[in-house]
């Protein structure tokens, strides 16, 4: 009797542990639910994928829609609504297969005439903001059976161009956009994606509620719901990260980076950001159209005392071939600018710039005019103005006079030509800004976006810097020739070449490239997927990260009643011996 | 005095003092309507002549070209000339059309709508209890001239008043939200934010409960910030009254203090008070943007700030339409109390 009770409450036990997910062994099945808090720094003002102003609108509509492919931490694309793409030989004709098992969040399948839709939307209406340069390109779309596209370009665009760009292009259900006006479309009600998230609930400037698309096609998520929590000071965010009312965070002020440090159950981690600063000189004017000068000027600033000062050490220094320095396509062979105000002071005699009228330090050019220029930079961007600060005293090292002048951006912005309209002046001696979007380690196209004069920020309508000299058109040449190169290892050659001419003749004088920290709980889930370039609360931790214990109730219900089960079996084991 | 009441609340036994009143309230109506007008006309144009744009939240992406935020602002009306667009946005107004932002793609009378109750709640509730408490505050420390409470009352105001209220939120979250939580302490606040998501799913009086716990701390912060300059203000129009001969004359009368305080004193101090009760009325809406960014709580403060940053214009000149309006109605409605409150008023 005995044994056969014992038998029988083991079984019970055994089976009950065994499907008891919390004393499941961690890492071997997934565990479902929780909730992922993670903070946005200012609320959206509309979820419309066509017109996005802000980060934090592509943030929220990153949840619920999907593109074609992806980009995945390493930036690689890998597919999403896709299962696969190929291309012909000269990249102009690529055909993508959609997978058979998307569903849009209100039931209705993904199918390829959605796809059609989006792109020929955005083909045949070249005011869409938020649209690629790509869609300019094609010539023709076709589908082909059921599940099939072709995108047919009038040339062939590399495959990082175009899956770059088909990755930052979400997919609309044609049922739902077709009636619509897509400029007047504020989407806030109940966005339809196809994307691991649901809409559930925007609550204007305070939070969004998003819950797991049970039906998503690909594995993941986990978790049940994610809550986008709008917090708008960093300290504030800090605290809530703290107490664990919130996962992760960017950029905390670095005295509570240190606090953080010690608290085991928060991690940091640190990337770099596709955005570097640089000082423009304006080469309309003398001397800054004197390539000698500008190189002074660069020997003369000490990058790395801004980062490890100024930016406490978050980013790097950025190459002067204003490339980042992580990718394929960067170059280390180029000339660098070490702080050096030896060769700074030299090459400045060298070009005649020497001290001779009174005695107060500032050299004179050849006119007998000081070495005195005025600095604009955004006022909005207090650690922009630092910068500027310490640059104004670098200069004075050497027989510069700066002097920094704070401005609004958009009257910065209008002064430097940014706008490539007629109201621009170009009537500024010196000026900090940044250039983010171009990710030079990735396509091999980024030099024409930015040097090339027939690229439009290259181009004489822009130009910031009114560079001019015989090395921009070097530069022109080889960024076209690139354009349609098909050869990598030709691409790479001029890329390399074309890194050495911008180093050496500077049109930009970059300073350093932007880096994030970001803090991350590790005590409620695990999965986080991290990356060089990005944060921890990316598109792949979404669809990977788990609780680590799971949720209280049914499974700590069940542990509970094994137990309990165990004590009064053994209980009445223990009755029944004693009695006989 | 009382004869004086009666008239203006409409009797026709002083048929001369209702007409005076009545050329008042009209002659501050037209000053009110004029000064609506210049108001949203300079808020209209010193707006515009401003650089920049709304296009220009895309001008840092290398991929949205000018020739595409042209097309931005022409779909937008902001190619036409300013003073069509002015008479565009009067003649809106007139239909009671604020516009339509173009960041929200939504009526500006939906995007305030939905910010407009946090903001009244927050400040609303501050407006409240900054009025009655540091009005009777204040004449409580006057009264009291010299006396331990004054002096605790006039230090602790100057040592509140050099804290810039951010950094007194600040504070209030680092102990109240942060130290108190990781200390255990009995009671905590939230530190962002005005509710719990999906509270409003867990009934009505929990959800109550739940707001009004988010509500606390930034309540808290503008609360001892108002009342103490509510009192401060009080205080110093209590005092500058209490040293008039009328004062004197009515203690030689021999008036109890009770009297002299309420009859003849505090009246004559709270002037000035419904003034400033008048004027707050549109910073109701306007908001408060440095505590609401503190503690990240939803409010037309923040919303209009951002509307500013990014050249919402006509969500802009929309908060401003009500903004003005309800200033001036405010100093209005004072005015007309004043009219209530002081005969000389009448009777000039």
């Amino acid at each position: 009797m005995n044994k056969k009770l014992l038998t029988i409450s083991a079984i019970v036990v055994g089976f009950i542990l065994a499907f008891t997910p919390s004393l499941m062994v961690i890492g071997q099945d997934p565990i479902y639910g929780g909730t992922l808090n993670t903070p946005l720094g200012a609320d959206a003002h509309a979820l419309n994928p066509f017109t996005w102003g802000t980060t934090y609108e592509w943030y929220v509509m990153a949840h619920i829609y999907d593109s074609l492919v992806a980009l995945d931490t390493e930036r690689q694309p890998v597919p999403v609504l896709c299962s696969g793409w190929s291309h012909n030989e000269t990249y102009e004709q690529w055909t993508f297969t959609l997978v058979d098992n998307a569903f849009w969040h209100d039931g209705t399948p993904v199918t390829i005439d959605d796809v059609y839709f989006t792109y020929d939307l955005l083909m045949n209406d070249d005011a869409i903001p938020r649209r690629s340069w790509l869609f300019d390109e094609i010539t023709s779309l076709e589908i082909v059976g059921t599940d099939q596209i072709v995108i047919t370009f009038g040339w062939g665009p590399k495959p990082a161009d175009v899956l770059f760009d088909l990755a930052t292009t979400w997919i609309v259900p044609e049922h739902i956009w077709d009636t619509i006006d897509l400029y007047t479309f504020a989407n806030d009600v109940n966005p339809i994606g196809s994307g691991p998230f649901k809409f559930v609930e925007w609550a204007r400037a305070q939070y969004f509620r998003l819950a797991a698309h049970t039906e998503y096609h690909l594995d993941g998520p986990y978790i049940d719901e994610k809550i986008l929590p709008i917090i708008s000071e960093v300290e504030t965010a800090y605290y809530a990260l703290s107490v664990g009312d919130i996962e992760v965070m960017a950029n905390p002020p670095p005295e509570l980076e240190a606090v953080a440090d010690v608290d085991p159950n928060i991690a940091i981690h640190e990337s770099l950001q596709d955005y570097w600063v640089y000082l423009g000189l304006n080469q309309r004017r003398y001397p800054n159209n004197i390539k000698e000068f500008r190189q002074a000027v660069m020997y003369g600033i000490n990058r790395s005392e801004i980062v490890d000062i100024i930016r406490y050490g978050r980013g790097e220094v950025c190459p002067a071939s204003c490339s980042l320095p992580y990718g394929a396509y960067y170059n280390p062979a180029v000339k660098q600018y070490d702080y050096n105000v030896a060769t700074a002071n030299s090459m400045l005699d060298a070009l005649g710039f020497l001290d001779n009228v009174g005695d107060d330090g500032i050299r004179e050019d050849a006119n007998g005019t000081d070495l005195s220029f005025d600095l604009i930079v955004s006022a909005d961007a207090q650690v922009s103005v630092d910068t500027c600060r310490f640059i104004q005293e670098y200069m004075l090292e050497i027989g510069i006079e700066v002097t920094v002048v704070p401005l609004i951006w958009d009257v910065l912005w209008q002064t430097v030509g940014g706008t490539g309209s007629v109201s621009n002046t170009y009537d500024y001696d010196w000026a900090f800004l940044g250039w983010v979007g171009f990710w030079s380690d990735f396509h091999p196209s980024w030099a024409r976006w930015l040097f090339s004069a027939n690229g439009w920020w290259g181009s004489d309508q822009v130009n910031i810097p009114g560079w001019n000299s015989t090395a921009r058109w070097e530069v022109t040449a080889l960024a076209d020739e690139i354009l349609y190169e098909t050869d990598e290892a030709v691409i790479q050659t001029k890329l390399d070449a074309l890194q050495v001419i911008v180093a050496e003749d500077l049109p930009y004088l970059p300073i350093n490239i932007l880096g994030g920290t970001f803090l991350y709980r590790t005590d409620e889930f695990k999965g986080w997927v991290l990356g060089p370039t990005t944060d921890p609360d990316n598109w792949m931790t979404w669809l990977a990260i788990q609780l680590i214990v799971a949720p209280e109730g049914g499974p700590g219900y069940l542990a509970l009643s094994a137990i309990f089960t165990l004590v009064v079996t053994v209980g009445l084991v223990k009755y029944r011996r004693k009695k006989q | 005095m009382f004869k004086s009441i009666l008239c203006i609340s409409g009797l026709t036994i002083c048929g001369v003092t209702i007409m005076g009143l009545k050329s008042y309230i009209a002659k501050k109506l037209l000053f009110a309507a004029v000064a609506y007008f210049v108001a949203i006309t300079l808020v209209f144009f010193l707006y515009h002549v401003l650089p920049g744009n709304p296009a220009n939240v895309f001008a840092l992406d290398p991929r949205v070209p000018p020739d595409v935020r042209e097309a931005l602002l022409i779909r937008w009306g902001l190619n036409e000339p300013l003073w069509k667009q002015y008479f565009i946005f009067l003649g809106n107004l007139l239909q009671g059309d604020l516009g339509y932002s173009f960041l929200h793609k939504k009526p500006v009378s939906e995007v305030i709508g939905v910010s407009i109750p946090w903001t009244l709640l927050l400040l609303g509730t501050s407006f409240i209890l900054n009025a009655v408490i540091g009005i009777l505050l204040g004449a409580i420390v006057a009264w009291r001239r010299g006396s331990k409470l004054d002096t605790g009352f006039v230090l602790t105001y100057n040592v509140y008043n050099a804290l810039p209220l951010f950094f007194v939120g600040m504070l209030f979250i680092a102990l109240f939200g942060f130290t108190a939580r990781i200390n255990n302490w009995p009671i905590w606040f939230p530190t962002y934010g005005a509710q719990t998501p999906g509270a409003s799913e867990t009934g009505f009086f929990s959800y109550l409960g739940d707001v009004l716990w988010h509500l606390f701390l930034p309540l808290l912060v503008l609360t001892i910030s108002g009342v103490l300059g509510w009192s401060w203000f009080m205080r110093g129009n209590l005092i500058s009254v209490l040293t008039e001969d009328y004062i004197k004359t009515a203690r030689a009368k021999g008036l109890n203090e009770n009297q002299v305080l309420f009859k003849h004193a505090f009246r004559n101090a709270i002037l000035p008070v419904i003034t400033n009760i008048g004027m707050s009325i549109g910073g109701l809406i306007g908001g408060a943007v440095l505590i609401e960014t503190v503690f990240s709580y939803p409010g037309t403060g923040r919303m209009l700030y951002d509307a500013l940053m990014r050249r919402d214009y006509p969500l802009v000149q929309g908060a401003f339409v009500i903004i003005a309006g309800l200033t001036l109605l405010g100093l209005l409605l004072a005015e007309i109390v004043y009219g209530f409150v002081d005969p000389r008023i009448r009777t000039e």
